[in-house]
């Protein structure tokens, strides 16, 4: 296995606290790491490829905002392990919600520690030291290791880390998803307020859940419930539905306060990182991570408030090039210190994926048949 | 005029499943209906006035109107506004006019047949125009033709073409001249002209639009123009396809050699930012002859070229088009048998390979250059959907063979490189404003 000079430089991250640096201080603590890390990902030889191209030298390298960034759904179509084929233990596999090519990413054992132990340490500063019973508002096969790895496979299996013991809150009836009676009545007989986390697609809980529930009037009494949900969102407002209104019918029918029902943005290709909402509503970045927001005509970091593309640059990876990924989602940095919750450095929204380009009109070409 | 209240609708973007008449042309205030009865009514009445005006006089109204937009810096936010002020030259709408109806303006509105008869030409009516979205001022382009052969016009626009559309109506709404002391309003013009939005989904309006028509004029992609040709229409209506089309270019050696290649580049560089490279005649893809120029200095000296243009040329792209110019990028980046030169933001991308085809289009002025061993391995690329090739050849007979081949292959329009998008008669092989017109045959005495 092949040595990994930042291990402990990764290691000693945490003990800045997951949510303590400022911008400066993150930009001086992760900036060697990653360049060192870069140094290490030419290996490969698409990585390579792009710097020699781009004319970039890591060494030459004197800021986050400068690392060369990879759109992530290059992992679709590239190899981007950095590390050699005999270290990679495992390859995530994920259809993403676009449901069409698989990404490809290739981890290696530090890199599924790193990641392992970033989303304990994020978990741990939303939900305390010790390890709670975990609600999947998801069925079992979604973690069967024979299934295909998507998006919810990577939620659940993440947020398993922290679990003592896992619930899987609905069954599948053929092609459906149904709330499972046992496991509701499993839910019930826990003791009032006793603490627990929920994980859970929105779309899901708001079809299939939360109308099961109106339906058969029930009423959950989870008030030490903390509920992460994400994916979905564009579904919900299509029918008008929105982040108050869903986490008011949470709070009806779960019984978790509304400041513990917390969206999160995350990514299999970042596996390790996610980014929960804050009491105040907005998503704060690990010690591990930087986000940069970029203006979608410049490339060019974005201002405060600015809507742009969203950049996850991460020191978890090690088996692959996820230095810095560029996303096709949306958002804009709120601030860069100072959120009424406490958590220091840049906080952010997200806003919304960006539709795919359809091309239209007289331009439009090709895409149906070359003809005659 | 019948006026109407409004009714209040809000509809954004969104299209209500209503037919949203826009205030504009012979309309005084928006309207939502559920059919086009009563403004084909209207459109009836007043497109007697546009028949008897003298062609000519459309033709100053237009030309004086070309001129007063450029004047007009409230106007400047609309994109091609300049090119449209030009292609609205009093000689240009003349050579237009010429070439569709095969005669000149304002002489004698016949044509010999033989000693016995002659033919004249008369508006179809009402032209219906399915207007696509990706060009801004495609519909005025469009609208200016049906006038000429003075007919009234219903333009069914995307909403957010509305923007650029309506205050050109305006303007040419206020344009007065006068001749031979009789004065002209381009009130004539536009009390022709309506602007309308309705979902095209929506199979009834589609099916009344249609039978609205004298005359049918479609833009669009290929599944647009498979549904809207389908609809019912008159009998005695003409149907425009101006279907999806490809474009490219090419260069033989000697061009490539010769001192005038740079200002080619320059040109053809513009032909692929003009309207971000939605165009049917925007250039996707560049062969260049082999030639003691390698292909990454040409591609560094387009480079250059895109580096010359001003930055007003450089419109946002839209998000989607952005996404997938960030990915065309990155695909080149990483693959190490390819290369590319890009610039820091979206401004430009040149993708670099040795395929002999004729690249997906990615548009958002991302465009593919290829060297080929003789220009004539690229004939056999061209089908009916190419639309414009920008040739550059020095060699006149060399060129003319080649032009011939290419225009029996499917080819509708070669042009040079910088005029790819001179809105010229023809185009996709149709002289446009002449299928909107009837000719009528006459017996003298």
């Amino acid at each position: 296995m092949t040595v990994n000079p930042n291990d402990h430089l990764i290691s000693l991250i945490w003990k800045y606290g997951v949510y303590d640096l400022t911008e400066i201080e993150r930009e001086n603590i992760l900036l060697p790491i990653i360049k060192e890390q870069i140094r290490n990902a030419l290996i490969n030889p698409h990585i390579r490829s792009y710097y020699e191209k781009v004319s970039m030298n890591p060494e030459d390298i004197s800021s986050l905002a400068d690392v060369p960034w990879v759109p992530v759904t290059m992992f679709k179509e590239f190899d981007l392990a950095t590390v050699p084929a005999d270290d990679i233990v495992k390859i995530l596999r994920s259809s993403g919600t676009t449901g069409q090519q698989t990404s490809k990413i290739p981890l290696d054992k530090i890199t599924i520690q790193n990641q392992n132990r970033s989303l304990s340490k994020i978990l741990a500063h939303y939900l305390g030291p010790k390890r709670l019973i975990f609600i999947v508002i998801d069925h079992p096969e979604i973690n069967d290791p024979a299934h295909e790895f998507s998006a919810r496979t990577a939620g659940v299996r993440g947020l398993s880390l922290y679990a003592r013991k896992t619930i899987y809150l609905l069954k599948k009836e053929g092609d459906y998803l149904t709330v499972n009676p046992e496991a509701l009545e499993e839910i019930r007989q826990l003791d009032r307020g006793i603490p627990v986390y929920l994980f859970g697609f929105t779309w899901i809980i708001w079809s299939v859940c939360i109308p099961y529930f109106k339906k058969h009037d029930i009423h959950l009494h989870l008030s030490g419930g903390t509920l992460f949900h994400g994916g979905g969102w564009k579904n919900l407002q299509n029918i008008a539905v929105g982040k108050d209104f869903f986490t008011m019918n949470i709070r009806d029918f779960f019984g978790i306060p509304s400041y513990r029902v917390l969206d999160f943005y995350g990514m299999a290709e970042q596996t390790g990182i996610i980014f929960p909402d804050c009491e105040c509503g907005y998503k704060h970045v690990p010690a591990c991570a930087k986000i940069i927001i970029r203006n979608i005509q410049t490339l060019k970091p974005c201002g405060e408030g600015e809507r742009g593309l969203i950049e996850v640059m991460s020191i978890l990876p090690n088996s692959y090039y996820g230095q810095a990924l560029l996303t096709e989602d949306t958002g804009r940095i709120i601030g860069w210190d100072g959120c009424p919750c406490g958590r220091r450095g840049v906080f952010f929204e997200f806003l919304n994926r960006v539709e795919r380009a359809e091309i239209r009109g007289c331009g439009d070409t090709f895409r149906v048949d070359h003809g005659r | 005029m019948q006026k109407y209240g409004d009714a209040g609708i809000p509809s954004g973007w969104i299209m209500e499943d209503n037919i949203h008449i826009y205030a504009g042309g012979c309309v005084d205030k928006e309207r939502y209906v559920e059919s086009f009865t009563e403004l084909i009514q209207e459109l009836e009445e007043n497109r007697r006035a546009l028949f008897e005006c003298p062609d000519e006089i459309i033709i100053h109204l237009f030309a004086h109107f070309g001129k007063e937009i450029i004047k007009d810096s409230s106007l400047a936010y609309i994109p091609g506004l300049s090119y449209l002020s030009l292609w609205l030259r009093k000689e240009n709408l003349h050579a237009i006019y010429l070439a569709n109806f095969g005669i000149k303006p304002g002489i004698r509105d016949s044509i010999q047949v033989d000693s016995r008869s002659e033919m004249i030409h008369v508006p179809r009516g009402v032209v219906c125009h399915w207007i696509a979205g990706n060009i801004p001022l495609l519909g005025f382009f469009s609208l200016v033709l049906a006038t000429l052969g003075k007919n009234a016009s219903i333009l069914k626009i995307h909403p957010s073409v509305y923007k650029y559309l309506n205050p050109l109506l305006q303007k040419l709404e206020e344009v007065t001249i006068e001749i031979d002391r009789v004065s002209y309003s381009g009130k004539v013009i536009t009390l022709s002209v309506s602007l309308v939005s309705f979902p095209g989904k929506n199979e009834i309006m589609s099916r009344d639009f249609s039978l609205s028509a004298d005359c049918r004029v479609i833009y669009g992609s290929h599944e647009a123009v498979q549904a809207i040709s389908c609809l019912p229409h008159q009998v005695h209506a003409d149907t425009i396809v101006y279907g999806p089309k490809y474009s490219f270019a090419v260069f033989d050696k000697e061009a490539v050699e010769s001192p005038e290649f740079s200002s080619m580049l320059k040109g053809l560089a513009q032909d692929i930012v003009l309207y971000n490279q939605a165009a049917c005649s925007s250039p996707h893809t560049i062969f260049f002859e082999k030639s003691k120029m390698l292909l990454h200095d040409i591609a560094e000296q387009l480079k250059s070229a895109f580096q010359t243009l001003p930055e007003r040329m450089f419109y946002p792209l839209d998000e989607g088009i952005a996404i997938s110019v960030i990915n065309t990028r990155a695909r080149y980046l990483l693959d190490s048998s390819k290369d590319i030169l890009l610039s820091d933001d979206l401004k430009w991308t040149v993708c670099i390979n040795d395929t002999i085809s004729l690249e997906e289009p990615v548009q958002g002025r991302c465009v593919f250059v290829k060297e080929v061993s003789d220009i004539d391995q690229v004939l056999p690329l061209v089908t009916r959907k190419v639309q414009t090739v920008a040739l550059g050849m020095v060699d006149q007979v060399r060129k003319e063979r080649y032009v011939r081949e290419l225009a029996y292959r499917g080819v509708d329009r070669v042009m040079a490189p910088g005029a790819m998008h001179e809105f010229t008669q023809p185009w996709d092989g149709m002289l446009g404003a002449g299928r909107m017109v009837r000719w009528i045959a006459v017996v003298k005495k």
